[in-house]
């Protein structure tokens, strides 16, 4: 599982590298129903605005009685533009993963981002997790 | 001349829908955007900015006269090594079948399939029958397709307890209510995949005598 799932981030890197104008690293903040996560991502967006990359968060305050394991969640993410215009990204957002290490969780959501410059951009993300809706805020930085 | 200032006229008018075309897409793309951006960044402002907490994870469930299945129907994924919620029943969990087989047939309150399992394969589930005038808890298991049940505890009716099932790498430990653990064997099966939460289930063999209602509060 965990070879294969490698094996599918290295083949998402090297499709988007083939095709990608741009490198994004992501800084994020997610709320869901059981807190606040943080985390990040590496991604490459090709010219059509589909984003490939990997991500990384977990519990921004790990609880007592949850000392024993950081509540991560890590995987694949995709963008899929639905509609755009040139300060605004609407998308369709896929998230899948690895929660604590065994768990298998797949994350759909919609995105909206909004170039601040050529470089910076700040989105706005709401999907599903663990059955209730979350919301994510990000800070993108095109390398 | 009179052809060349028609012809450039026609130019020009269609020129002008062209343009008038793609403005109304725009407009069309536009308004899309504007409206999902509004949806989005309210809904955002009220998730995270809330003072209160924004959801109160406690669901009711039902299961009406005649069925087995209680509603609403759920599909979720566990995404940590322990279950835990808090579980409330009420006087509808009281009944009599005038028959002691089927009244310690078990009821199931909630568990999981084990990993990529189905529920008959592996899984670990509370379950509760009204038996001998209480409300009497157990720990209820599928191993390698084969079932295994073992006495937790009693509740109380119109109060909320609190259930934990943990996976280690050879049991699945059951408490109620931070008590003494009952540990009960786990299969060798695999660790990655997914791991489905089961919900409330009445019976057995007998179907629900009358609805029967189970508040449960989920903790993530």
């Amino acid at each position: 599982m965990k070879k294969s799932l490698i094996a599918a981030l290295i083949l998402c890197a090297a499709m988007g590298v083939a095709h990608s104008q741009q490198v994004v690293v992501t800084a994020s903040g997610e709320k869901t129903v059981s807190g606040w996560q943080y985390g990040g991502a590496l991604s490459f967006r090709t010219k059509n605005q589909w984003n490939f990359g990997g991500f990384y968060q977990q519990d921004f305050l790990t609880k007592p009685e949850k000392d024993s394991q950081p509540n991560n969640f890590y995987g694949l993410t995709m963008n899929i533009p639905v509609a755009k215009c040139e300060k605004l990204v609407f998308c369709f957002n896929t998230r899948l993963g690895l929660a604590n290490r065994h768990f298998i969780v797949l994350v759909p959501g919609l995105e909206t981002e909004v170039n601040l410059s050529e470089r910076f951009s700040f989105s706005a993300l709401m999907s599903v997790r663990m059955s209730y809706p979350s919301a994510a805020l990000k800070l993108n930085v095109k390398l | 001349m009179l052809n060349f200032k028609s012809a450039f006229m026609k130019e020009e008018i269609a020129t002008d829908r062209d343009y008038s075309k793609r403005i109304t897409q725009q407009l069309g793309i536009g308004s899309i955007l504007i409206i999902a951006n509004i949806v989005i960044w309210i809904m955002m402002a009220l998730l995270i900015f809330g003072c209160e907490p924004a959801i109160e994870p406690t669901r009711q469930f039902i299961t009406y006269k005649g069925d087995h299945y209680s509603w609403p129907r759920l599909t979720e994924s566990l995404q940590s090594n322990t279950l835990t919620f808090d579980a409330r029943f009420n006087e509808t969990a009281i009944y009599d079948f005038g028959d002691l087989a089927l009244q310690s047939d078990k009821n199931k309150l909630m568990g999981l399939c084990d990993c990529n399992s189905t529920v008959h394969q592996n899984s670990a589930r509370f379950a509760w029958q009204w038996f001998n005038n209480r409300l009497e808890i157990y720990g209820y298991t599928y191993v390698n397709g084969e079932r295994q049940e073992q006495f937790v505890g009693v509740v109380n009716v119109g109060e909320f307890n609190h259930y934990e099932i943990s996976l280690t790498d050879s049991h699945y430990v059951f408490r109620l209510n931070g008590e003494e653990p009952v540990y009960m064997q786990r299969g060798k099966g695999c660790r990655t995949g997914m791991y489905l939460k089961l919900w409330p289930y009445f019976g057995g063999h007998v179907p629900a005598p009358h609805d029967v209602l189970i508040d449960i509060k989920s903790n993530y």
